[in-house]
């Protein structure tokens, strides 16, 4: 287990059993030798279905329960509990195989959560840091010095820096939580005067800065996968349903069903042969990452030589697109044809043969592509959230709009917006966060600028929000069940030094379960109940054209002094003097019956709480059938008008230019249209010379982000492997499951090579998530991805670029 | 009798998620490292570059397998207990009060269905569910793949629907996605990736096979006790002629009492592979399927029948005729030891061990250790008669010079007389001693060169032969090859260098000198085979997952 806290005995209770067996019989006339052999587990005991009967005859239950985790699902899962111990988990029992009535299969992940809520690295009290910061030296602490400490922390801050120097830090590790989450922490300070915000998130920084400059919205609703089975071609841009939606009741399901149905030939594009290409692909189109843009260049400028292009759609529903559509203020050269045919102002034409040496792909490959995807009537192109991840992501995005757009697609059942796909989510009440009255935001992924240098951000420099500049650093910050403090952040070793100095960010209260990376950097540190341990209201994820609700109960009293951040809160509320405002008298089971009550009102049939509790999940497929995003606009784009400023799809951006013209210190570009952004630790950085092979990092079965990252179950059915092209692995005399290690000047990582096949040559992937894990020489041997990715944000969004990095690698 | 229950699995749904794995895992509590349910994927193809660009031809494919509850199961078939079983339900299953944890059945099934519990000391494998199925449930599998690639019930009803080749259901079938284009591609000789889950495998290069050290010593101990039988039993038969019982008898009976001990080590030490040794006694039970059964029946009636022997001849019981009878029937049923225990490992599922080489080889190892032991045992006993013998005749000088003078003469002369009539015997024993080394050396270069002819057979078979074979001649060849050079120039200089002087010196040499050749040379060989041993356990691979 990946683990270089020096803790205390208080730290980790009871120690681990051995069993040891010996059984050995004296053989006649010889020598009998005895020897022992122990095995131990390294885990606390799962309870057993062989456990003895309690004397009062508790017997055995099965409780409606759920699995919270951001992983874009969201499964209930049936717990058996045996004398108040979880022994088994079983699956949703209700639906069906039918798409809109699916059964809720959980993956992999859920599957092993007992090993989750009863994982040795659970937090069991209240801690204090002892020692340096990220040392994860703790001292056990009372509830009520946890609480005086930290109310009187807050205080001192709101007193010395304001509330703008509070900060409540990105985490997903509860996504699905409803009452039993962190909008209590966003709930409390919003009723203490606010605190500084943030915009974006990590999952989806560049896509949601972008959007907007195309459709008006930062997200702007596609076509379900359930509408696919309308398509002729499905066109998977980056986007892995089968890795990134995991769940047997959503995505993952509905794509391989949609396709079965409906029969749509399917295009996946991806550096990876990922695991959606196995079982979906009938063709993989690999590129070197980062080279959308002059993919979809490439594509373009076959289909418009080619007159494959929908013209009408474009003169109707688009601006930018042709010289004849651009806006008044554009400059002449600016339109996107004009980029595609070497008459803008790089004077470059975008042909198959200018596309190939950059994206890898080859010219006659470009051409055949371009042509299938005109002439598919309907096709389906449905981006992911990998394209978006880089330094050059924002291009991308609204450049695998404009094929959306060019081929007329947008708005058609079969068809969509280029974006990730839609779904149907209906009114579930969520417990009530408040508004924040500061509307001072950063961008999620700069938060150590704000530690650092916060009073020298602005507006136009670092994407500052609502305010022309910071004026005080973050002094204090919340981190609710976040690995992204160091984990799951860019360039950790970079990350760590920084939060090492507690005269910059003085206060750090990890809430959480499990001892992750994240939660050594404590000052104080709280143990969370796990979603078993709670009752909470669940509504659904991304299921398609399919709702739900579930009420996952309490299986298990609260393990340890657990207990449940609603109730952190509420003690901090009362030392803070604002108690009543913020439980409005209601314990956290009377939110849950509040906010099965309100979603009543909402959503026309939902339950009573009695009633959801004994079914435990309902379900709502969508009224209007099958999701087809922005079927109005199609129909009726003047009675419909986006919210761009023209109206229409802005294929050129009038916003973006002036953007472009008034930030300062743009690293990078911000193109009016969807140009190809070469960019930094790109496949032709000079860089190179050095780290010549482009790393990205793949989201894995084995986790869901970080959490789950130590399940040895899941451990030992997914290792933390690095994927190497023969090629390259051959180059480097790396074999198999040879230890290897991954580096640039950010950092190293130890983990095993996989050498595949199902990776582009060039490129390795480091599944991201695992758990960072420094040895006395500081090389990961947990394998992190963020060892090696970098601070430097992408220049509109200011968002994370995790897939942009050059490495080496090297046998260990 | 119940029908036939089993699963249908599409290959064409599954993302190698392992759902199924660990939803068996929580089911059933499985620790870490025994895994009911396995998934393995499969990857192979090739990469075209062209400048720039590069356009691939990769297949990948995921298998997710448990047991498949065969119709003629080959782990049942060689279960030397009949602990594991095909029940009414037709569901493959273990009875662990019988289980002795040889871990035979992991060898024999290339599905890699029987896993070995650490903790318990038996084999544990799926059941089917057969709880879940009788609760009208699905097994914990089917129930959790959340793309529905499996499915479960009886298999005539799954062979209806879906045909009933195990590659393609005929009638629903889907081609496979991207399926290999013959011509563009080379078959790969090793898959991609291959699964992590074996239990034998250890790190290349890495001789000491710690966990089946017990079998090697089991085996080289009982080849060398049943070489060292037939070869005293030889020496016995051809000596008598010439030089009499009584020289024989006392030449061969302390190499023959060193038998016992060696044979009994070594079944004891066998035991120490055994995860659950409580109930080893049932490892007899299956003599008409198993040759696990049959080398513990021969080697248990070996050891008894040499125990029986060696007390009649040490006794004088019975007549001469009817113990050397005894004898050969020991010597018989030592030979089908041998024999048994070299068909245990011509198991279908291990390229390096399912090769005629394997029983040639343990024969080689039987006469060749069986003959040195014995020359090595002869020289030894001899010498250390010869001493005592001169002591006694010293002391009896020095006696008789004492109680010259006493007047008594009876007991002096007594230990005079012995000595003059071991005198007689001493040159028959001498000459008998020094012909069976002749013999034993002419034996030995025999063996080496059987040795020398059949090994390099063997690797190259193995080097030319299907990925398991390969795999199995990369462990042999590890290192460099240094271990099997090793254990080929020890052998060398054992049987062949010094075999050949031991020949030369036996006919006129110091006893002295006999006995540093005769007893270097077991020692080189014994090295030699057990490093060769050792090479056979390690180099284990086997098919399937």
């Amino acid at each position: 287990m990946p683990d270089t806290a020096t803790p205390r005995p208080t730290l980790l209770g009871a120690p681990v059993p051995r069993r040891s067996f010996m059984k050995w019989s004296a053989a006649a006339g010889g020598a009998a030798t005895a020897v022992g052999i122990g095995a131990h587990y390294g885990l606390i005991p799962l309870p057993t279905a062989s456990a003895e009967p309690a004397a009062d005859g508790a017997g055995e239950k099965v409780v409606w329960n759920s699995c919270n985790v951001n992983c874009g699902s969201r499964c209930p899962l049936l717990m058996t509990v045996v004398d108040g111990a979880i022994t088994r988990i079983d699956a949703d029992p209700t639906g069906d195989d039918e798409l809109g009535s699916q059964q809720i299969r959980a993956c992999v992940r859920g599957r092993s959560i007992r090993q989750r809520i009863y994982n040795p690295d659970r937090l069991k009290h209240p801690m204090k840091r002892v020692g340096k910061r990220g040392a994860g030296e703790f001292e056990q602490i009372t509830w009520e010095e946890a609480f005086d400490t930290i109310a009187d922390s807050l205080k001192k801050t709101l007193d010395d820096y304001g509330n703008e120097a509070v900060y409540v830090h990105y985490g997903s590790g509860t996504t699905g939580a409803n009452a039993s989450g962190g909008t209590s922490v966003s709930r409390l300070m919003n009723l203490l005067g606010g605190s500084l915000g943030y915009y974006g998130t990590y999952s989806t920084s560049q896509i949601n800065a972008a959007t907007p400059y195309t459709y008006g919205v930062e997200r702007e609703t596609n076509n379900s996968f359930n509408d696919a089975v309308n398509t002729k071609l499905l066109v998977l841009w980056g986007n892995n349903p089968h890795e990134t939606r995991m769940s047997g009741g959503g995505e993952l399901y509905i794509a391989q069903q949609a396709k079965e149905i409906g029969g749509a030939k399917v295009i996946v594009i991806d550096p990876r042969q990922s695991d959606t290409a196995v079982t979906m692909a009938d063709e993989w189109v690999p590129l070197r990452p980062g080279t959308d843009g002059a993919l979809v260049a490439g594509l373009a400028h076959v289909m418009v030589t080619e007159n494959m292009h929908d013209q009408a759609f474009l003169d109707t529903y688009c601006v930018g697109f042709d010289e004849e559509h651009l806006p008044e203020s554009a400059k002449p050269g600016s339109s996107y044809k004009a980029y595609l045919l070497g008459d803008g102002p790089d004077g470059v034409e975008k042909t198959p043969e200018w596309a190939a040496p950059i994206t890898g792909i080859p010219a006659a490959t470009i051409r055949r592509l371009a042509r299938e995807i005109a002439q598919a009537k309907p096709c389906a192109i449905v981006q992911g959230w990998g394209p978006q991840r880089h330094a050059n992501g924002e291009a991308t995005v609204r450049a695998i709009y404009v094929l959306a757009a060019i081929t007329g697609n947008v708005g058609l059942s079969g068809g969509g917006l280029g974006a990730r796909e839609g779904n149907y989510s209906m009114a579930t009440a969520r417990f009530p966060g408040g508004t924040n009255p500061i509307t001072t935001k950063i961008s999620c992924f700069t938060w150590t600028d704000a530690i650092e240098r916060g009073p020298e951000m602005t507006k136009l420099a670092d994407g500052v929000r609502g305010k022309d500049k910071l004026d005080v650093p973050i002094k204090f910050l919340w981190n609710h069940a976040s690995n992204t403090l160091i984990n799951q952040h860019s360039d950790i070793n970079r990350t760590a030094k920084l939060l090492e100095d507690d005269s910059l960010l003085e206060m750090i209260v990890v809430i959480d379960n499990q001892l992750c990376a994240s939660a050594k950097f404590a000052d104080i540190l709280l143990p969370d109940v796990s979603n078993a341990e709670l009752t909470d209201l669940i509504p659904s994820g991304y299921s398609g054209d399919l709702a739900y609700a579930i009420l996952a109960q309490k299986a298990i009293e609260p393990l340890f002094e657990c207990r449940s951040t609603y109730d952190i809160c509420t003690e901090i509320a009362d030392r803070m003097g604002v108690k009543d405002k913020f439980t409005e008298g209601k314990t956290l089971d009377e939110w849950v019956e509040q906010l099965v009550a309100d979603s009543q009102k909402a959503v026309e049939g939902f339950p009573s709480y009695d009633e959801l509790a004994t079914m435990g999940i309902w379900r709502k497929a969508n009224p209007a059938g099958f999701t087809v995003g922005l079927k109005k606009f199609r129909a009726d784009p003047v009675a419909n008008p986006l919210k761009t400023p023209s109206g229409k799809i802005e294929i050129y951006s009038e916003r973006l230019q002036e953007i472009a013209d008034t930030w300062e210190g743009v690293d990078g570009e911000i193109p009016a249209i969807p140009a190809y952004v070469p960019s930094w630790e790109g496949h032709d950085d000079p860089l190179t010379s050095t780290y010549p092979l482009q790393m990205i990092g793949h989201h894995y079965k084995s986790r869901t982000h970080s959490s789950y990252g130590n399940v040895a179950w899941l451990k030992e059915a997914h290792p933390q492997v690095v994927w190497v092209n023969p090629v390259d692995a051959e180059a480097r005399g790396i074999e198999n499951d040879d230890v290897v290690h991954v580096f640039n000047d950010r950092g190293r990582i130890e983990l095993l090579a996989r050498v595949t096949l199902r990776i582009a040559p060039g490129v390795l992937s480091v599944p991201q998530g695992a758990w960072y894990s420094p040895d006395e020489k500081g090389v990961d041997k947990g394998g992190s991805t963020n060892t090696l990715t970098s601070w430097r944000p992408s220049p509109l969004s200011k968002g994370n670029p995790q897939h942009t990095n050059l490495v080496q690698i090297e046998k260990a | 009798m119940a029908k036939q229950l089993g699963f249908y699995f599409d290959q064409t749904l599954c993302t190698g998620c392992k759902a199924c794995q660990v939803a068996c895992k929580d089911k059933n509590d499985l620790p870490v490292g025994v895994t009911w349910r396995r998934v393995a994927e499969y990857s192979g193809g090739t990469w075209q570059q062209e400048g720039d660009t590069f356009t691939p031809n990769v297949f990948t494919y995921y298998t997710s397998i448990s047991c498949n509850h065969c119709d003629e199961p080959a782990c049942v078939q060689v279960c030397p207990t009949t602990a594991m079983h095909k029940d009414e339900h037709g569901i493959v299953t273990i009875d662990d009060g019988k289980c002795v944890g040889c871990r035979y059945c992991e060898w024999a099934c290339p599905y890699g269905a029987p896993q070995y519990d650490k903790n318990a000391g038996v084999m544990t494998k799926c059941d089917l569910c057969i709880d879940r199925a009788n609760a009208g449930e699905q097994p914990a599998c089917v129930a959790a793949c959340p793309s529905r690639a499996l499915e479960f019930g009886e298999i005539e009803e799954l062979r209806a629907k879906y045909g009933d080749t195990a590659a393609i259901g005929v009638q629903n079938a889907r081609p496979p996605h991207d399926p290999p284009q013959p011509g563009h591609h080379p078959p790969p000789r090793r898959p991609a990736h291959r699964p992590r889950h074996r239990r034998h495998r250890q790190p290349r290069g890495d001789l000491m096979n710690v966990h089946e050290l017990p079998l090697v010593a089991f085996t080289i101990l009982a080849q060398m006790s049943v070489g060292s039988f037939v070869v005293l039993g030889v020496i016995h038969l051809a000596g008598i002629r010439k030089h009499g019982h009584s020289a024989v008898d006392k030449l061969s009976d302390p190499a023959l009492y060193a038998i016992g001990p060696a044979i009994v080590l070594g079944m004891a030490g066998s035991m120490l592979h055994l995860g659950n040794p409580l109930n080893a006694l049932n490892a007899i039970n299956h003599l008409g399927s198993s040759w696990l059964s049959r080398e513990i029946f021969f080697g248990s009636a070996f050891a008894c029948m040499g125990a029986a022997f060696a007390v009649v001849q040490w006794r004088r019981w019975l007549t001469p005729m009817l113990r050397q009878v005894l004898a050969g029937l020991t010597a018989l049923v030592g030979l089908a030891l041998v024999y048994c225990m070299s068909m245990v490992y011509m198991l279908p599922t291990v390229p390096a061990w399912n090769h005629w080489a394997t029983p040639v080889t343990f024969f080689t190892t039987t006469f060749l250790l069986g003959a040195l032991a014995v020359g090595a045992a002869l020289v030894i006993a001899y010498q250390y008669r010869q001493r005592a013998t001169a002591k006694v005749l010293v002391t009896a000088d020095i006696a008789a010079g004492a109680d010259a003078d006493a007047g008594e003469t009876p007991e002096v002369e007594a230990p005079a007389a012995a000595v003059v009539a071991d005198d007689a015997d001493g040159a028959a024993t001498s000459s008998l001693l020094r012909s069976s080394l002749r013999w034993i050396a002419t034996a030995s270069i025999v063996m080496l060169g059987v040795e020398f002819v059949v090994l390099p057979i063997y690797a190259l078979d193995l080097a030319n032969g299907n990925v398991n074979a390969q795999a199995s001649a990369a462990i042999l060849m590890s290192g460099g090859g240094v271990y099997l050079i090793a254990r080929l120039v020890l052998v060398f200089a054992g049987a062949g260098l010094l075999g050949f002087f031991l020949y030369r010196f036996a006919g006129k040499g110091a006893e002295r000198r006999l006995v540093y050749l005769a007893t270097s040379a077991f020692v080189l060989v014994l090295a030699s085979e057990t490093i060769g041993r050792l090479l056979f356990y390690s180099s284990f691979d086997r098919i399937g997952i």
